[in-house]
């Protein structure tokens, strides 16, 4: 009795009214649909993921630090490779992506305006973009020299 | 007979609803025994329908279940990176770094006597290679340290202070409210170093960090 009701449940929920083994064409379109709603679920997430603004949020921040902790006469690399492929997609030269000014660094992904965010230690700072070949491996050279 | 027809619009209308399936009906009692003759008679015809009535609500709860996951990631992705910890940490470690070396205290703080210099304050920044500067004419520094000495014989009242940044900062450290992670990040760390003359002195330094507009949403 008991499995004859759940074998009911599982052919009402699932198969359809008789449960006879039979595909029907409502079913079909109802597991597609799941299926797509899962599909844009799973691509909705993964995009969240690698926004421009947080990536670009990420790297000034990141490069704002490591600039506060350096002395002068360090060199750090910086990995910026999902930077490069945004840029490039959005029409940025890779070598435009980091601007340094006096003590702030501003890191620009799109043609907007970018993110900027300030380091308070004294230094001069030039970065720029790592090249393999002639072509840019997506690293981001700082130099560190006193003032 | 009229009891039995108010029960039997009780179970039609969950079954409308959704929440009693076609297949549950199937229990050993009589009355539900009464009840599925009744539905026998009566849905037969409607089976189709109900199929998709129970659709609907399946697609219902997947559209809730997808605006919970796009609420809880958005909420997840827009508050920013908060660095200002790490910022005043480092900030900490600079300032030591610049007015301590090898446990004693900077030749251009002290004289040889043991006296500190005054004109240190001055150059402050300088010596310590600290820029502050903003960009805005109505801006106001984003960074505030302040540098107490304190002798071994008295721990209250500073021997020497060094002050630099934004003071506003210090009196949203000491706010005592569940939202002042909100204003500022407040670091102090202390340690021990001697002078030229060997006198000891406990050196304590409170780094802030503003910053909130980046850093907190």
């Amino acid at each position: 009795m008991d499995k004859k009701g759940k074998s009911n449940v599982f052919c009402y929920n699932f198969l359809g009214k008789n449960c006879k083994g039979q595909i029907l064409i409502e079913n079909v379109v109802f597991i597609i649909l799941n299926v797509m709603f899962l599909a844009i679920l799973v691509m909705f997430l993964m995009k969240q993921g690698q926004g421009t603004v947080l990536l670009e949020s990420s790297y000034a921040k990141e490069s704002a630090l490591l600039i506060d902790g350096a002395k002068p006469g360090m060199i750090f690399i910086l990995n910026m490779e999902k930077g490069r492929n945004i840029a490039e997609k959005n029409g940025i030269e890779f070598s435009d992506v980091i601007e340094v000014g006096s003590n702030y660094v501003n890191v620009k992904l799109t043609d907007k305006g970018g993110y900027k965010y300030t380091f308070f230690n004294d230094v001069n700072v030039s970065a720029y973009p790592d090249k393999e070949e002639n072509e840019y491996n997506g690293m981001y050279v700082f130099t560190i020299s006193k003032k | 007979m009229k009891i039995l027809n108010r029960n039997f619009d009780f179970e039609n209308s969950l079954f409308k609803f959704g929440l009693r399936s076609k297949a549950h009906p199937n229990s050993d009692t009589e009355f539900s025994n009464k009840i599925n003759q009744n539905q026998n008679s009566k849905f037969s015809k409607n089976k189709k329908g109900s199929n998709k009535l129970i659709s609907i609500y399946w697609f219902a709860i997947l559209v809730i279940i997808a605006g919970g996951v796009v609420m809880m990631v958005n909420v997840f992705y827009s508050s920013p990176y908060d660095v200002r910890e790490a910022e005043a940490e480092i900030l900490s470690a600079k300032v030591a770094d610049c007015l301590v070396k090898g446990g004693e205290i900077n030749k251009l703080l002290t004289s040889p006597t043991g006296a500190f210099r005054e004109s240190f304050k001055d150059n402050f920044m300088k010596f310590c290679s600290l820029n502050f500067d903003v960009e805005g004419e109505f801006e106001r520094p984003e960074y505030y340290v302040e540098v107490g000495f304190y002798t071994e014989g008295d721990l209250e009242r500073e021997k020497f202070k060094l002050i630099e940044g934004n003071l506003n900062w210090k009196k949203d450290c000491n706010f005592k409210d569940k939202n002042q992670e909100k204003l500022v990040k407040c670091v102090e760390n202390d340690f021990y170093a001697v002078d030229s003359t060997q006198g000891v002195y406990l050196i304590k330094i409170l780094s802030i960090v503003g910053k909130s507009d980046q850093n907190v949403k």
